[in-house]
């Protein structure tokens, strides 16, 4: 149950990372360190907000279903 | 099993953020075209969640410290890929090259004196040679392995030659021009009979890159390659009676690096 959790958080991620790619790939390119940086943290913490959200929602949910089963 | 998936969320559940910032880092170092280092990462995040479930299960006998471990490995694994953002590596060539030495134009006389290592040379650096009169120099046995034809050589014989007279070997006067290179002047060591062979072999012109070849790996004796021109109407020229220019060389230098305290002018 966990891994097909984590499955998921990897199809966000990926969703956004595969734009990450290009554009830290292009700032780089174009000797935009600073700025291929900044997308790199920007991105790295939208995705945090994301799972971090998932991880604790479930965890609540996981907590009321265990509540509710035991 | 609902007990069991409800104590992973509540072990792993808040890691997943951290999960998620390293994942997205690793994508960015996928951008930036360094996977090295971020791949090494998951491989250690897989080592600790693996292994370090299996200890802490066979230690403790409850899945909380598989679960724990799990989530220790998502937080290693964000941990790691950032120090590796952090630390550069993006923006660090791939392999280190070392460039090879730019071309030092060498013009007049006077300019440079005294014995220079490599790093001492600037690209347009001038430094003097000394002159030397082509019909007085030179040993004739030496002249006569270089290029032993009577045209060259003999007086008498090149006389009757449809020149009427002697004419430059151009073989000879690259020898002779080849022992004016100061190349004493960039060898800093040459009583050290260490360095006796390799400073005659660049005196004779003789191929730099076999010398090169012979002290690699030697501390002391690290040698590098500087190009040199020489050409054009001045003191160091190579001149015919005429006073005009009859050859420019480019020629290669083998030059010594610095390895230790430079040494007193000898």
């Amino acid at each position: 149950m966990g891994n097909r959790l984590e499955y998921l958080l990897v199809r966000v991620v990926f969703g956004l990372g595969a734009p990450l790619v290009a554009l830290v790939g292009t700032n780089i390119g174009a000797g935009q360190k600073q700025r291929a940086l900044r997308i790199a943290l920007t991105g790295g913490v939208i995705a945090f907000g994301l799972c971090e959200a998932i991880g604790l929602a479930r965890r609540d949910m996981a907590d009321c279903l265990a509540g509710t089963v035991r | 099993m609902l007990a069991a998936g409800a104590c992973y969320l509540r072990h792993v559940g808040p890691a997943y953020g951290f999960f998620g910032l390293g994942l997205s880092l690793y994508f960015a170092s996928q951008g930036a075209g360094r996977l090295l280092w971020p791949l090494s990462a998951g491989l250690v995040r897989l080592v600790i969640a693996v292994g370090g479930g299996w200890i802490a299960f066979s230690l403790t006998g409850e899945i909380d410290a598989v679960f724990a471990a799990l989530s220790a490995a998502l937080v290693t694994l964000w941990r790691d890929v950032s120090a590796v953002v952090a630390s550069g590596v993006w923006f660090r060539p791939v392999w280190s090259v070392r460039l090879p030495a730019h071309p030092a134009v060498v013009e007049e006389a006077g300019v440079m004196t005294g014995r220079r290592y490599f790093k001492d040379l600037a690209v347009g650096q001038k430094f003097g040679l000394r002159t030397a009169d082509h019909r007085h120099r030179g040993d004739q046995g030496l002249r006569r392995a270089i290029r032993p034809a009577a045209l060259h050589l003999d007086e008498e014989a090149a006389r009757h030659s449809p020149f009427g007279g002697l004419v430059r070997s151009g073989w000879h006067s690259a020898a002779l021009a080849m022992r004016l290179w100061p190349c004493q002047r960039f060898s800093p060591r040459r009583r050290d009979p260490r360095h006796r062979r390799r400073t005659g072999l660049v005196e004779a012109g003789a191929a730099g890159r076999c010398v090169a070849r012979r002290n690699r790996g030697h501390r002391n004796a690290a040698v590098a390659l500087a190009a040199a021109a020489w050409g054009g109407q001045g003191p160091g020229d190579d001149l015919n009676q005429h006073g005009e220019t009859v050859q420019t060389f480019a020629p290669t230098l083998l030059v010594e690096q610095r390895t230790d305290p430079p040494t007193d002018q000898r």
